[in-house]
């Protein structure tokens, strides 16, 4: 209950400073839209078997045409809905984001703080560890195993590419660990004989978290481009549409310059969805760096 | 001719709240040749009026009302360019932090070189160097320091060096913040008497500012007490150590420990009246003050003129204790 | 060391404490660029007094107070607690003596989680030593609170420290300290970021804790006139060594090293005006 109100109370100043900025209200509105096609594509089984993103044929149609009132967006070239593939495509661009960032953000928040705190032996390992896979090209990798394992699932894409991108936030969040542990504030709960692992998860973790945060954001983007990228290329999971996958439709079945209703809401799609991430993130940046606000009193 | 003179001077700061006064219409003058200390709590606004002295104010701050009266010039009206070259030149500052004024990569001396080029003509070389001897001697710094870094100085050398820079161009106002904080007392001890030294012989006016009202009370004849932003007592020296008027100069006064006194030092009570501070509501004071009045609670006191040198902004006409020991 | 005499019992006592900085890791480490915080320091401390250790910047004060409650460890000698040697501890006899050795650190300002409540500081200790039960502990940290001058208590327990004063979280600082009841505080400087007026309210409440706790101090300090009003017996250390040791009117009245004398000298004093007539 304590907890909450201080948490709230810092939560809605921090709101504050961030919905003055021009740029996470543009980024947040954005993400909202997305999300909102999302939560669309739930709906589209019930409107009709046509309107399924993956097998819902339109039998009068059968060939890609140009966007009308029954397909919004026009059709593919088995008669596909665009429309209803672009909010399935959301679902999966979300998904594949904020899942894969969520866990790279654990572990490397977790690495991190472990590695800073500790310092010594444990340090260099875990660093030296995160090195090595910061310099591993993800998409290559991801490519090499698709091609080594067959398909891959959304679930397993999901997880490599968390695998391979967390030492860039467990760096970040090591430099902030080291900063915090030689504050008074650590030492004091030392002294009262607070254990390691209560120290990391109770002062450092609450300290850190806003940071690991916003780096989740920056995450999401990236996660979002190397999966786009990859169905792109035709390593994606087959059992799932997703706006990659619909530009290697337009690609693999040559309408690549003869259907641009179909060639660019995926692309914009693609675009706008990380861009908007991004712009929340550098939005919350500003609250978590007071030196990038321009008010407030000079303590 | 009065050198400064400071009229009704507020200064804000905006936050996300709205403007929260910093500086509650502060007057004072200042003499040439004399100084003038300002004590008070942290965050009682006597650094701001440091800084809105210098034209330094941060960028969130405003000058609401009021103004700096150089000799005869405004200076809330100046130009930036024209308050640069006021700066350095004719007011100066030397700030608390010591080792953070000086850039680390650049010979000490060179450092008072560039205040002289900064405003001064062209000067040859050897002109120069007798210049830059004479103010280290002024400092007490010995001149074969004059060519090291600022790192193979110690904390009192550099708090020499940083007073040696605002002296260089002969400025008629120095304005001092918290100038001995980060000493020790031994190293305080002889950087107030160096600055006493200055004073008798350049005949510069100080404003010095200080939380430490013994610091105060060494360098200046003229003290004034802020709480709040206001000033709340002010008045020569014996008149605010021996006649103090304001509850918060008797406070500060029975709080500060010295060898001498500790038998007898008194502890303010703390939380005798719960409410926020703020004039607006009544004196600030008040919630600390030993005995309140009722009018305290509605209102905040004018400045009452107790002597052509004393004032002190407070309601009750006569102290209840201690009046006996005036001289 | 004539002290001994009256009081055969020191809770604390340090013998032949040195501290040296260097860089160990380094190859061909010649030991050119060490820095010596310590050298030979030995001190008794009393059960029941204030002690304390006066110094300037740069003096190693503080590095012994750090080395008293762990949070280094000493290059060469013994630190005794009730008489046992406990340089070195680890695990349970380590938690042990944390339960005994508490500090109250230096700037209010940075000593306290910024988002931890007051309750959930001063708590710490306590679940971290298993102590009490859950309502058991929030009595408790309600009457440490009470204790260190933050009247009423219940106002101040579920809030957060940047709503407090700095002179309010010292006090929560003191809380933190206090609330396991140990034998030993070191206090280190917890009034050199406060105005005089919060510090010396702050003084009484550490005398008042001394009187009802009955706990032992030492006062790390560079305010010769702080240490004068609040201790019992003082050191003076100068360049990591103790150069005068003695009770607080020996060293204050008839100091015997220079070092000591230069400090008095230095003092600021109202030469103008006898202070002491304020407080009829």
């Amino acid at each position: 209950m304590s907890y909450n109100s201080g948490f709230t109370q810092r939560f809605s100043t921090s709101w504050k400073i961030f919905i003055k900025n021009p740029l996470g209200k543009a980024g947040l509105a954005l993400l909202m839209l997305f999300a909102f096609m999302a939560l669309a594509s739930f709906a589209l089984p019930f409107i009709g078997d046509m309107y399924d993103p993956m097998t819902g044929v339109d039998p009068l149609v059968l060939h890609s045409v140009g966007p009308s009132a029954v397909h919004w967006l026009g059709t593919d070239f088995i008669g596909r809905d665009i429309f209803c593939q672009l909010l399935e495509g959301s679902k999966i661009a979300f998904i594949v984001g904020l899942a894969s960032a969520f866990i790279s953000i654990v572990i490397g928040t977790v690495v991190g703080m472990v590695s800073g705190y500790a310092g010594g032996i444990v340090d260099m390992l875990l660093m030296r560890l995160a090195d090595m896979v910061m310099v591993l090209p993800s998409l290559v990798i991801l490519l090499i195993i698709a091609a080594l394992f067959g398909q891959l699932n959304i679930w397993m894409i999901v997880f490599l590419i968390a695998i391979l991108r967390w030492p860039a936030v467990a760096r970040v969040i090591r430099s902030q660990t080291l900063s915090l542990k030689q504050r008074p504030f650590i030492e004091a709960s030392r002294v009262a004989g607070a254990s390691n692992v209560r120290i990391i998860f109770k002062h450092i973790m609450p300290n850190v978290l806003p940071l690991a945060f916003l780096y989740m954001t920056f995450r999401v983007t990236s996660a979002i481009l190397v999966e786009a990228s990859l169905s792109f290329l035709g390593f994606g999971d087959p059992g799932q549409i997703s706006w990659g996958m619909m530009l290697q439709w337009v690609w693999s079945s040559g309408h690549m310059f003869q259907a641009p209703y179909w060639l660019l809401p995926p692309g914009i799609c693609i675009s706008l969805l990380t861009l908007s991430f991004y712009m929340v993130g550098r939005a919350m940046d500003e609250v978590l760096d007071p030196r990038l606000r321009k008010e407030g009193k000079p303590s | 001719m009065t050198l400064l003179t400071v009229e009704n001077l507020t200064v804000g700061y905006k936050s996300a709240t709205g403007m929260v006064k910093a500086v509650d219409d502060v007057s004072f003058t200042i003499e040439p040749g004399t100084s003038l200390g300002f004590v008070g709590e942290s965050g009682c606004g006597k650094t701001t009026i440091g800084m809105a002295l210098m034209g330094l104010l941060p960028d969130n701050a405003r000058i609401l009302q009021g103004r700096i009266l150089l000799s005869d010039r405004d200076l809330t009206r100046l130009s930036p360019d024209d308050l640069r070259k006021i700066r350095g030149k004719e007011v100066a500052m030397i700030f608390q932090a010591a080792m953070n004024a000086l850039n680390p990569v650049v010979r000490v001396g060179e450092q008072v070189a560039e205040m002289i080029v900064t405003h001064q003509d062209r000067m040859s070389s050897a002109d120069m160097d007798a210049r830059i001897a004479s103010l280290f001697d002024l400092v007490g710094i010995p001149q074969d320091r004059m060519h090291d870094y600022p790192h193979q100085y110690s904390g009192g050398m550099k708090q020499r060096a940083v007073i040696a820079m605002a002296l260089a161009c002969g400025p008629r106002l120095v304005i001092a913040d918290e100038p001995t904080t980060a000493l020790d007392v031994v190293v305080q001890d002889q950087i107030l008497n160096e600055i006493l030294k200055i004073q008798a012989l350049t005949h510069t006016s100080f404003v010095f500012i200080s939380h430490d009202i013994a610091v105060v009370a060494r360098v200046c004849r003229h003290i004034c007490v802020m709480y709040d932003g206001k000033i709340v007592e002010a008045g020569t020296r014996e008149e605010v150590f021996q006649t103090p008027i304001h509850p918060y100069t008797r406070q500060l006064l029975g709080s500060y420990l010295t060898l001498d006194n500790c038998k007898n030092v008194r502890v303010p009570d703390i939380n005798v009246r719960r409410g926020e501070k703020g004039w607006n509501q009544g004196c600030a004071m008040a919630r600390v003050c030993e005995s309140p009045l009722d009018d305290c609670d509605g209102g905040s006191p004018g400045w009452r003129v107790l002597s052509p040198t004393h004032g002190v902004r407070c309601f009750k006409k006569s102290i209840t204790k201690g009046a006996s020991w005036e001289k | 060391m004539g002290e001994i005499k009256e009081q055969p019992d020191p809770v604390v006592e340090l013998v032949n404490i040195s501290k040296i900085y260097g860089q160990k890791d380094h190859l061909f480490h010649k030991g050119a660029s060490d820095v010596v915080a310590l050298k030979d320091v030995s001190l008794k401390i009393f059960r029941g007094e204030i002690f304390g250790l006066v110094g300037q910047s740069g003096s190693g004060k503080t590095t012994a107070g750090r080395l008293l409650v762990q949070l280094e460890q000493p290059t060469r000698g013994e630190i005794h607690l009730d008489g046992e040697a406990v340089s070195m501890l680890k695990g349970q006899a380590l938690q042990a003596y944390r339960k005994k050795v508490q500090m109250i650190f230096q700037d209010p300002y940075q000593s306290l989680n910024p988002h931890l409540s007051i309750a959930e500081t001063v708590t710490e200790p306590l679940i971290v030593h298993g102590v009490g039960t859950r309502e058991t502990r929030r009595e408790k940290v309600l009457a440490t609170l009470e204790a260190s001058g933050l009247v009423p208590a219940a106002d101040f327990y579920d809030r957060y420290p940047h709503q407090l004063s700095g002179g309010q979280r010292q006090r929560v600082a003191i809380a933190r300290a206090i609330v396991l009841e140990p034998e030993f505080i070191v206090a280190d400087e917890p009034t050199s970021m406060l105005d005089a007026t919060i510090a010396i309210q702050l003084f009484q409440v550490l005398l008042n804790i001394r009187k009802r706790l009955g706990m032992t101090f030492l006062f790390i300090t560079h305010n010769l006139a702080a240490a004068n009003y609040l201790c019992d017996r003082i050191a003076v250390i100068h360049n990591g060594t103790i150069v005068e040791t003695g009770t607080t009117s020996e060293v204050i009245d008839s100091p015997s090293h220079p070092y000591t004398r230069k400090l008095i000298a230095a003092q600021p004093r109202f030469d103008i005006c006898p202070v002491g007539a304020l407080t009829q």
